[in-house]
């Protein structure tokens, strides 16, 4: 719209003097009333002497009637438009102009106006031309755009955009469009929609092609068979280069022609049963309904936020702007929908072992992909004494690995003498889901969220480092050094980054990562920004004043600078003891910024999220 | 006499298989009951038991069966834990063992080692270790695998992850912590070799932890030198053991392929060897190509009894061992010098150990066969092979080998 407000004039009826003849000609062609709302006066003025002239009506009876109050309604736009027809009939020869005019008035509301009572007044410098209405009709699809054949596209695209903004998605409804079939439309343009995922309540993810080189296509929205419309479509989606459907389609449209299309649609209002429709409005009127197939996104949302990244280009200049607008919501509301469908979950916890009574901490470990970590650190855990004051909690957060699992348990349990206790929630619930959970079901007071391929370099840790954290000084969470199987360091406290390549987001980072010690010579305490959540001793209340892990960074990412940032802003410090060594195996697969397939695009997407929350903190702390 | 009560577990009973470590080790259970100890001898067997159970026995009760089996060979997991929990829990429960002698853990599982501890925690555990089980997830041989079998010399997370690309390197870190986990639990560890102590030792086993006993031989009378014909050289060379790529008689039949023309007419090989059915086709049709080549210059007998070991000794006067990986102390050395016959072996690890070059025996380059056909080509022509004989020493009896043990059980 930004354009076509510089080409409306507002009208400043001011008194005008003495008539010249500098605007000769000016005619009326429609009168009409649209939506019961609005006034359309279209027609054109020829005033060469004039580059801009005004127009009002006025009344001729100034009776201070329903005609009067008419008159009285200024013009909310002008809008001005070719007609080679009228250059044609005068022999004007000059530069480009537009005398045709199409003039949109607010009708007051039960207001009768007759038409042989005002006038329509044009005027500029001291002309003035008056010219006679026609009788106001209900304006119709056909006579909106019927008249304006020499009209540009550009004209009519204004025409359009300004009966859109005026009406809202009534404007869909004016009756008489002419209705074009499919394959007329496909003459001129075409499109493929690969994805039409529905999240009821929610929105819409559109994904495909539209191959209108000719910009033929004035409008493009979804509706829902409850008469629900999206927005604009046509200016507001992704779009991206798709050299496959220029190819099938020789000669169609321009070498840089974008013909992919992607787009998050916010539909609030979309109910499950409805069916959609898209809605394809031509530059030349015609309108062209089809329905839409689309596929509703329950529970299960991995294979949908595939298909909203897979074309996710986080190489592109605007791909802040699309993942503020495109991506971020899409997946925002994937999850939402998700939570909401799965409601409270069904927890089931077992104790395997005898319990710990009143015990001195809380070990919270999810597990997740794979299970035979816990074997790997029960049977570390066997020869600390530490553990037999330890509340050792698994979160079982893999359904996949349930009926495996639970015998698992019993017989590892059976051979190891550690008492642990499993928390199965019946579903994924995330890495900070399920350390949240573990939390809720943890008796001690004090935390440590442990990863799963944690493995201790030697016995009594857990109460060395509770031991060491005493002394320090508004403690927020304390964590030990951690190194990988070759010994070389695998965390020592984390960092926050700008990155050059990804539009300036914040990335967590791991300073001195994969150094052998002696090149990082860790200090026995250090304070840091935040640290790992893969070992962090911290306490419970403290954990629960903060409400614990945010859940809603998708798939375990930044959750854990997110909870020290928190605290961090409510005044506490973070530690790293660099003289406790516990071992990470930290899985290959977790390192995301290598490749660019989605999971990686999903830490994106949480990179962005930490980033809009914490952006002005971490300023601050790595200043 | 000691009132100990011996509990003596072994992956396999002689009577299923006769491996060295299970004749080892039922060879001390049978010394032990001989000299009227309390003992058991459990081994593990992959034969369907009666109705299910895990237990059955065989010659007498105090000889048990064991039908179990091990789901993982990475991480030495049972197949069946509840064997471990339940039924190994209720023998050690019952029998109240004061000494638990593990000769194995392969084919059941390391948590029988947790068990006897969480059962029994004043029980002494003992284990022999007969391979590279712990150090090396390659059948614990220490030879890299693919075709050329390069021979290892230390593990290392990251090194192992290359012998095995489909494993990470924290997949070996992680074993080694599990396997040490359960090794803590061990009081004493008896190798029969120095070099599979020095092995241990490197990989983080505490020298004091292990102790080195030979496996005992029976009292045997040993054979005459085999009667030589007018003009005859020592010429009868020969090979016991299974026939798998690891012990090199591939090796040993190129070497025999090179001697000169001469020396082949003054020497002839027996193998007395298992299984070669059982092997790859590609490595079965290797030897089998070479035993064609090689026509009457070779005998293939397959497999041998024990009882029998005396009357194949009688016909050799070589025996070649030509293993080409380390070997910790292979039951034909014993054997060889338990009858009196010197041996022509590669020169590397058990082998260099227990039998001295020039001494009472001959090293070869390990998998040379240039270098062994030298060898086998100086035994006939150059070497003294009475005083080689003359230099073998009686090897550890049996009862001596239960004496060196039952000083490790107090």
């Amino acid at each position: 719209m930004g354009k076509l407000t510089q080409l409306l004039f507002a009208d400043k009826s001011e008194s005008i003097t003495e008539p010249r003849d500098g605007i000769p000609h000016v005619w009326v062609d429609v009168c009409g009333i649209l939506g019961q709302r609005y006034l359309l006066i279209q027609g054109w003025a020829f005033h060469p002497a004039y580059e801009s002239v005004n127009f009002r009506l006025v009344s001729m009876v100034g009776d201070a009637g329903d005609n009067e109050k008419a008159a009285a309604n200024s013009v909310l736009y002008t809008l001005r438009t070719t007609r080679l027809d009228v250059n044609k009939q005068f022999g004007f020869q000059g530069a480009v102009r537009r005398w045709g005019y199409s003039l949109l008035l607010e009708c007051p509301e039960g207001v009768e106006i007759d038409h042989t009572q005002l006038r329509l007044s044009v005027e500029a410098g001291r002309d003035r031309k008056l010219a006679e209405l026609k009788p106001f009709e209900p304006l119709a699809g056909g006579a909106l755009f019927g008249h304006c054949a020499t009209w540009n596209a550009e004209e009519k695209q204004k025409l359009f955009n300004l009966l859109r903004t005026v009406m809202g998605s009534k404007v869909y409804e004016i009756e008489g469009f002419p209705h074009m079939q499919e394959g007329q439309l496909r003459a001129h343009v075409n499109w493929h929609w690969d994805n039409v995922l529905a999240v009821p309540g929610r929105g819409v993810f559109l994904a495909g092609w539209l191959l209108d080189g000719q910009k033929e296509l004035a409008s493009m929205v979804l509706r829902s068979s409850d008469g629900c419309y999206s927005s604009e479509l046509l200016d507001r989606s992704v779009r991206y280069a798709r050299q496959d459907v220029l190819d099938a389609f020789p000669g169609t449209a321009p070498a840089d022609y974008k013909a992919g299309l992607y787009a998050w649609i916010p539909m609030p209002h979309l109910m499950e049963r409805s069916a959609l429709e898209i809605v394809m409005l031509t530059k030349q009127g015609a309108v062209t309904i089809l329905p839409l197939q689309q596929r509703i996104v329950r529970e299960d949302i991995t294979l949908a936020s595939q298909q909203i990244l897979v074309n996710f280009n986080v190489r592109a200049r605007d791909y802040q702007k699309v993942m503020r607008e495109h991506v971020g919501p899409a997946l925002a509301a994937l999850w939402e929908n998700r939570q909401s469908l799965l409601g409270e979950p069904e927890v089931e916890v077992v104790q395997f072992g005898a319990p710990i009574e009143a015990p001195k901490r809380s070990v919270i470990v999810p597990l997740y992909g794979r299970y035979d970590f816990l074997l790997h650190q029960v049977a570390q855990f066997t020869s600390d004494k530490d553990f037999a004051e330890t509340e050792l909690i698994y979160v079982l957060d893999d359904p996949r690995l349930y009926e495996a699992f639970m015998p698992f348990c019993h017989d590892t349990a059976a051979l190891f003498p550690v008492s642990f206790k499993v928390v199965y929630a019946g579903r994924n619930l995330g890495y900070a889901g399920a350390n949240n959970l573990g939390a809720r079901y943890a008796t001690s007071d004090q935390l440590v969220l442990l990863n799963s391929d944690i493995i201790p370099s030697e016995g009594g840790w857990l109460s060395r480092i509770e031991h060491k954290a005493t002394d320090l000084e508004s403690v927020g969470v304390v964590a030990p050094k951690l190194v990988y199987d070759d010994g070389t360091i695998q965390h020592l406290g984390m960092s926050f980054s700008r990155s050059a390549e990804y539009g300036q987001l914040w990335l967590n980072e791991h300073p001195g990562k994969g150094k052998p010690e002696w090149l990082v010579s860790p200090e026995t305490v250090e304070e840091a920004p935040a640290v790992t959540g893969a070992c962090m001793f911290i306490s419970k209340a403290l954990y629960e004043s903060v409400g614990g892990l945010d859940e809603t960074y998708v798939l375990g990412d930044f959750e854990d600078s997110d909870l020290c940032l928190k605290l961090r802003k409510a005044g506490y410090r973070h530690y790293v003891l660099g003289d406790e060594k516990l071992y990470h195996l930290e899985r290959q697969s977790q390192n995301l910024f290598e490749n660019h397939d989605w999971k990686f695009k999903i830490t994106l997407y949480n990179a962005w999220q930490h980033t809009e929350r914490w952006g002005a903190l971490i300023e601050e702390l790595v200043a | 006499m000691t009132d100990h009560k011996i509990l003596i577990v072994s992956h396999g009973h002689p009577d299923h298989s006769k491996g060295g470590a299970e004749v080892a080790a039922y060879n001390l259970f049978k010394e032990y009951e001989r000299q009227g100890l309390d003992t058991v001898f459990l081994a593990r067997t992959d034969q369907p038991s009666h109705g299910g159970s895990a237990f059955s026995t065989i010659n007498s009760e105090r000889e048990i069966l064991f039908h179990t089996h091990m789901s993982d060979f990475f991480l030495f997991q049972s197949g069946n834990k509840k064997h471990v929990w339940q039924d190994f829990r209720g023998l050690l429960e019952r029998y109240q063992p004061t000494v638990v002698h593990f000769h194995h853990y392969i084919h059941m599982g390391l948590e029988l080692i947790r068990e006897v501890k969480n059962t029994l925690p004043n029980a002494r555990i003992v284990l022999t270790l007969h391979e590279y089980l712990a150090i090396c997830a390659n059948n614990g041989q220490m030879v890299k695998p693919g075709k050329q079998m390069k021979l290892c010399y230390k593990s290392a997370p990251t090194d192992c992850a290359r012998c095995f690309p489909e494993r990470s390197a924290a997949d070996f870190f992680l074993r080694e912590k599990y396997i040490k986990s359960i090794f803590d639990l061990v009081d004493v560890f008896v190798s029969p070799s120095h070099f599979l102590i020095d092995r241990y030792k490197a990989w983080g086993i505490p020298e004091t932890k292990m102790v080195m006993i030979e496996n005992g031989q029976p009292k045997v009378e040993a054979p005459l030198p085999r009667p030589l014909a007018e003009g005859e050289e020592r010429g009868r060379f020969a090979f016991f053991g299974q026939i798998n790529p690891f012990k090199g008689v591939d090796v040993l039949l190129e070497a025999f392929k090179l001697l000169p023309e001469e020396i082949k007419k003054k020497v002839h090989l027996d193998i007395h060897g298992a299984n070669l059915e059982g092997q790859t086709e590609d490595f079965q049709g290797k030897i089998r190509g070479l035993l064609d080549e090689l026509g009457d210059l070779v005998t293939l007998h397959g497999p041998y009894e024990s009882n029998e070991i005396g009357r194949l000794m009688e016909q050799t006067d070589w025996v070649v061992i030509p293993s080409v990986w380390w070997e910790n102390s292979p039951m034909v050395i014993q054997e060889a010098f338990n009858h009196k016959r010197p041996l022509i072996a590669s020169d590397i690890g058990g082998m260099e150990e227990k039998i001295a070059h020039l001494e009472n025996g001959v090293h070869f380059r390990s998998r040379s066969a240039n270098a062994l056909a030298y060898q086998v080509k100086n035994a006939v022509l150059e070497e003294d092979w009475s005083a080689l004989v003359k230099s073998i020493n009686r090897p550890l009896s049996i009862s001596e080998c239960a004496g060196a043990h039952l000083k490790l059980y107090s």
